[in-house]
């Protein structure tokens, strides 16, 4: 697969067979972390959660290819593990010199250090909801069924309380998201 | 903020275009004004996000490849053997009844891999080795003779009662792909045998242009080089190859096959029995003889000579075992993550040391990273290739003729006077006498700060290093060459240690004691995977090399020799070893355990590897330790100069206050007092003005304004009368109504103070008014204050006390706010007050916070120390930072 196809795949919500490609460059962009201080452990996750922000990226039907996909994946690791000890050196060490300059190798690639926190806080939030809401969400708000489909396939009685049903799920995440985030910027409340 | 579900609704219409253009605009101008609905919308996309995003981990989670676990095969009960040529049936660990005794004697052997290789015709029998032929008969197991009988009466052919015993506790569980039952039993689809019933039959379709690892449904492993196939004619296979295997583990199975466990007309013990054929559209081909296949059938218990058997099937369709193939002791290389090659205790000592910084939970990742982050504080790492006996490199030592006789060397002041903050280094030098007379040695540390000195005495060279506080250092010491030497490259031998950070360079009694961690991270990875490097066998090996005092060496010969058999090495190390040590490799070279998979292992590539990825990983530990070092002392040192820049403010802020306070507070900051040379305001007599024909004055002409418009022709005029006519007299009085001081101007010796009409417009206020006076005679400050009622009294006596001027001021602050300046005053003092209690908590609290942060360098560093004894087997007083060490200097007469 080329790239172009890899792209095509994901922006037709196929993501198998990118997901396995791209998790060959796992090895390489491994060995590279370890070298720049990444541990096993974060730098699965940091693998993972990079594959996740490249796949959001693609598949915006805007994208525009500057660079190989690997090249723009590991630019997006090297980032995510800088990112990773920055954060961590308030409470130890970074064993090497942090440098500001890894944008560079990352065309096209915004990263919106509030926005990833609030998104990161959200998604635990997404885990504490019911599993009703979590499948009603995803169903809606990444397969984009609708709410035909939902109710359907989740055994509503009518697509009205399936709509209600969702709005509420909305409701809660919203609430707590809302709560969350006072609480995140003002600690003393 | 509440989003309720309408709103929750037009939002999502909005964001998804599902709103009309109107609907739209109208939305639009809402969310202009609302910053509760942009939150809403914010919130609201970052939820959709969220979602989008799990979604796309759980697919990222689901497609990731699995990580490698074929680590599982490898279990210590299961046998390997490679397989090299087309078998009709395979057959593995047949061996000769009646090894209950030997079994007894190699249970301690349990662990070994045995394995077997088969390869037709090419190599010679080996009957010789063990064929108790008829001692069969003294098995004398019930279940093994009933076994044995009720095949016999199945298989009538056999000449002799076959003894078989299997060891395989396992039941026959074959679920078997389906096949064709008649064609089976009655064609040769199992290499001609006859069977009782229809053999469960596996099929697996391979593509021979890579490895396959094929798992069998009763545990046998079978893997499959690439390109192991050929036709008859040798021509490479690239179709598509089906595995035809048949498993016969237990006895079941044997009977039910038909596979009588004779060799000629002697008995054998079966460990198990396997049918392979790869066929490509039906036809048979071979097995390349260079190509082997790597076969592990499961057993729950190793028996010791057991010998691979091909099988021969004879015209009435029996099996023969023939052709017994002696064990060859081959090594089966497993995947590194699956060894454990740091010293034992170790894990057990970084767990005991937890927390560490961050880290509160043991984990592998932690325990091999502090593991091999001890390489650079542990040892020096010599090239593969020298004589491994730990010595370091030469280096260069500059001769010149300043001194004329050592015992002329007196330790001066930046030549290496001894101190007790110095921890003594020390290089042994050959030298000889007439070069070290004419000898000076410079040393260098090689990072700014570091200083090493020295001095010769009594034929020692003692070298000193300063240690650093916090107990991590480096140091790297070099000689460096005066211009106009005599000699050069005179030979200095430096071995040693860095410990906690300091380095004791010393000659033979404090050697190379362990493994460098280095050592063993570089080899965990691909070169070496295929090595006897990563086997269990070589785990054991080091589990006991940890344990030995300059294992370097050892450990330094297995590597540099992984195309000999591990048994050769073994032997090797055994030879140099002395005792308990030695006889521990003797019993490892006694195992005669070979080497892995007869793959070309390019020893030169490897080797080269080693050496280039040794020298990387320890440039990177070492990096990372001064990192590491760095980060410590940053932030000690971050955190003085925090404190000393309290402690700075703080004095300047005191001065400034200081200086505040001695023009104020003791000269009446707020007030003037006319005789003090500072004083500009209230100017007396400035603002006297005709037309209102009162004397007030001061400063604040709006103010005046103020009280000014209140007085009028019936003014109240209280007489002040100081009784005071000599000296420089001033009074003020307080207008309450603007919480001020006015100075009164003075009419005949006397002070006029004038106030609203009674019931006018402010008269309350003044109802219970005070003036204040003071004055100065020969240095000696007087006070006066009088409080009184202006509707009451017209007349008022000042009395005169004298005070200082701390307690003018006192008394001044005293009056109450009668004074914005006079409160500002009073809010200085307070503030000096706080600013001397913040100062204090805040150093406090930094000093807090730098004992907290010595206090876990040094926890921290006793807890590295703690895993460096863990891995080292000298005796800890051996290279003892504290000690004193120096070393004759040998003189060559």
């Amino acid at each position: 697969m080329t790239d172009r196809d890899l792209i095509t795949a994901i922006q037709k919500g196929e993501l198998e067979k990118p997901i396995q490609i791209l998790y060959k460059e796992y090895p390489k962009i491994r060995l590279f972390l370890l070298k720049e201080g990444g541990t096993d452990e974060v730098i699965q996750e940091i693998f993972n959660d990079s594959l996740v922000l490249l796949i959001e990226k693609v598949s915006n039907p805007s994208f525009e290819l500057t660079a190989k996909l690997s090249t723009y994946l590991t630019g997006i690791n090297r980032f995510l593990l800088k990112n990773e000890l920055r954060k961590k050196a308030n409470h130890s060490f970074v064993s090497s010199d942090f440098q500001d300059n890894q944008m560079e190798d990352l065309p096209n690639f915004e990263y919106d250090f509030e926005k990833e926190e609030k998104l990161k806080v959200i998604d635990s939030i997404l885990d504490t909801i019911q599993e009703k809401c979590k499948q009603i969400l995803h169903f809606f708000y990444f397969e984009k069924r609708s709410m035909d489909f939902i109710a359907e396939k989740m055994g509503f009685s009518s697509v009205q309380s399936a709509k209600t049903q969702k709005y509420k799920c909305m409701e809660k995440a919203h609430q707590l998201a809302n709560e969350s985030f006072i609480h995140h910027e003002n600690p003393i409340l | 903020m509440r989003a309720d579900l309408q709103t929750l609704e037009r939002i999502e219409a909005y964001l998804n275009g599902f709103m009309t253009s109107p609907e739209k605009e109208q939305f639009e101008t809402e969310l202009n004004n609302s910053n509760d609905l942009q939150t809403l919308l914010e919130n609201q996309k970052l939820i959709q996000q969220a979602v989008a995003r799990k979604a796309i981990m759980a697919q990222v989670h689901q497609f990731a490849p699995a990580t490698i676990s074929s680590i599982s095969f490898w279990t210590k009960f299961k046998w390997p053997i490679i397989l090299s040529s087309l078998l009709l049936v395979a057959l593995v660990g047949f061996s000769f009844v009646d090894m209950s005794q030997t079994e007894k004697e190699n249970n301690r052997e349990v662990e070994k891999h045995e394995v077997v290789e088969l390869e037709n015709g090419k190599q010679e029998k080996k009957e010789e080795q063990a064929i108790p032929e008829q001692s069969v008969s003294t098995i004398s197991s019930d279940s093994v003779c009933e076994t044995a009988e009720a095949r016999q009466n199945i298989n009538s052919i056999q000449v002799e009662p076959p003894v078989v015993h299997s060891i395989d506790k396992g039941v026959f569980q074959g679920i078997g792909l389906s096949f064709n039952e008649k064609e089976i039993i009655h064609s040769n689809d199992v290499g001609g045998l006859k069977t009782w019933i229809t053999p469960k039959k596996q099929i697996f379709t391979i593509n021979p242009n890579q490895s396959n690892t094929i798992e069998c449904e009763n545990g046998t492993v079978i893997i499959v080089p690439k390109n192991a196939f050929c036709t008859k004619n040798g021509d490479n296979i690239t179709n598509s190859v089906d595995l035809e295997i048949v498993e016969a583990l237990t006895m079941a199975d044997m009977i039910a096959y038909n596979l009588t466990t004779m060799n000629d007309d002697k008995a054998l013990k079966s460990g198990g029995m396997l049918y392979i054929q790869p066929l490509v559209n039906g036809e048979k081909v071979s097995i390349k003889s260079d190509r082997p296949m790597h076969i592990e059938v499961p057993t729950n218990k190793v028996v010791p000579d057991m010998v691979a058997w091909k099988g021969e099937v004879n015209a009435k369709g029996d099996i023969n075992w023939v052709e017994p193939k002696n064990l060859e002791k081959f090594l089966v290389p497993v995947a590194f993550n699956t060894l454990d090659l740091k010293p034992n205790g170790f894990s057990n000592a970084v767990e005991a040391g937890l927390p560490f910084k961050t880290y509160t939970k043991s984990s592998p990742q932690l325990i091999d990273s502090l593991y091999y982050s001890l390489s650079g504080l542990t040892s020096q790492v010599s090239e593969v290739g020298n004589d491994f006996s730990g010595k370091g490199k030469f280096m260069p030592v500059k001769v010149n003729t300043q001194l004329n006789n050592p015992s002329n060397f007196k330790p001066r002041r930046g030549d290496g006077s001894f101190r007790r903050d110095f921890i003594t280094v020390m290089k042994v030098i050959n030298i000889s006498a007439q070069d070290l007379a004419q000898s000076t040695i410079e040393v260098q540390g090689n990072k700014e700060g570091d200083f090493c000195e020295f001095y010769i005495q009594d034929n020692s060279i003692y070298i000193y290093k300063k240690a650093s506080k916090n107990g991590l250092h480096s140091i790297s010491i070099q000689t460096k060459c005066s211009e106009k030497e005599v000699f050069t490259n005179i030979p200095i031998t430096i071995s040693g240690r860095h410990r906690s950070g300091e380095i004791e360079y010393a000659g033979p009694s404090c050697k190379a004691c362990f493994l460098d961690p280095i050592g063993i991270k570089t080899v965990i990875s691909n070169p070496f995977e295929n090595t006897f490097i990563s086997t269990k066998e070589f785990e054991t090996r080091l589990k006991e090399l940890h344990t030995i005092p300059e294992a370097q060496k050892y450990y330094n010969l297995y590597i540099t020799n992984l195309t000999k058999n591990l048994y050769e090495v073994d032997q090797i190390v055994a030879d140099q070893l002395s005792d308990d040590k030695k006889s521990i490799f003797q019993t490892f070279a006694d195992q005669k355990l070979t080497n892995v998979d007869n793959d070309n292992i390019n020893q030169d590539a490897i080797k080269a590897y080693y050496n280039a990825s040794r020298a990387m990983y320890q440039k990177e530990v070492q990096r990372t330790n001064e990192a590491y070092r760095t980060a410590n002392e940053k932030d000690l040192k971050e955190l003085q100069s925090k404190l000393q820049n309290v402690e700075t403010n703080y004095a300047d802020e005191k001065a400034v206050l200081a200086s505040n306070t001695s023009q104020k507070s003791f000269s009446f900051p707020s007030i003037s007092l006319g005789f003090n040379k500072n004083i500009s305001i209230p100017k007396l007599g400035v603002s006297n003005s005709e037309s209102y024909k009162v004397a007030w004055n001061s400063t604040g002409w709006m103010n005046i304004d103020c009280y000014l418009h209140l007085l009028g022709k019936n003014d109240v005029i209280v007489a002040i009368n100081p009784q005071e006519k000599d000296s420089d007299v001033k009074v003020y009085q307080c207008i309450n109504v603007l919480k001020t001081v006015i100075p009164l101007a003075e009419v005949e010796g006397k002070m006029e103070a004038h106030f609203p009409e009674k019931g006018k417009e402010g008269s309350m206020e003044m109802k219970d008014t005070y003036c204040v006076g003071i004055h100065k005679e020969k240095e000696q400050l007087y006070y006066s204050e009088k409080q009184y009622n202006p509707y009451s009294e017209n007349e008022i006596q000042l009395n005169w006390n004298p005070v200082t001027e701390r307690e003018l001021y006192n008394k001044l602050v005293q009056l109450s706010p009668i004074n914005d300046v006079l409160a500002k005053s009073l809010k200085e003092e307070i503030h000096k007050i706080t600013l001397e209690q913040e100062y204090r908590n805040e150093k406090k609290q930094l000093e807090t916070e730098i004992q907290n942060l010595q206090n876990r360098i040094a926890k921290e560093n006793a807890f590295i120390q703690s895993l460096i004894d863990k891995i080292n087997p000298c005796d800890p007083d051996f290279c003892d930072e504290n000690r004193f060490i120096h070393y004759e200097v040998k003189m060559e007469q």
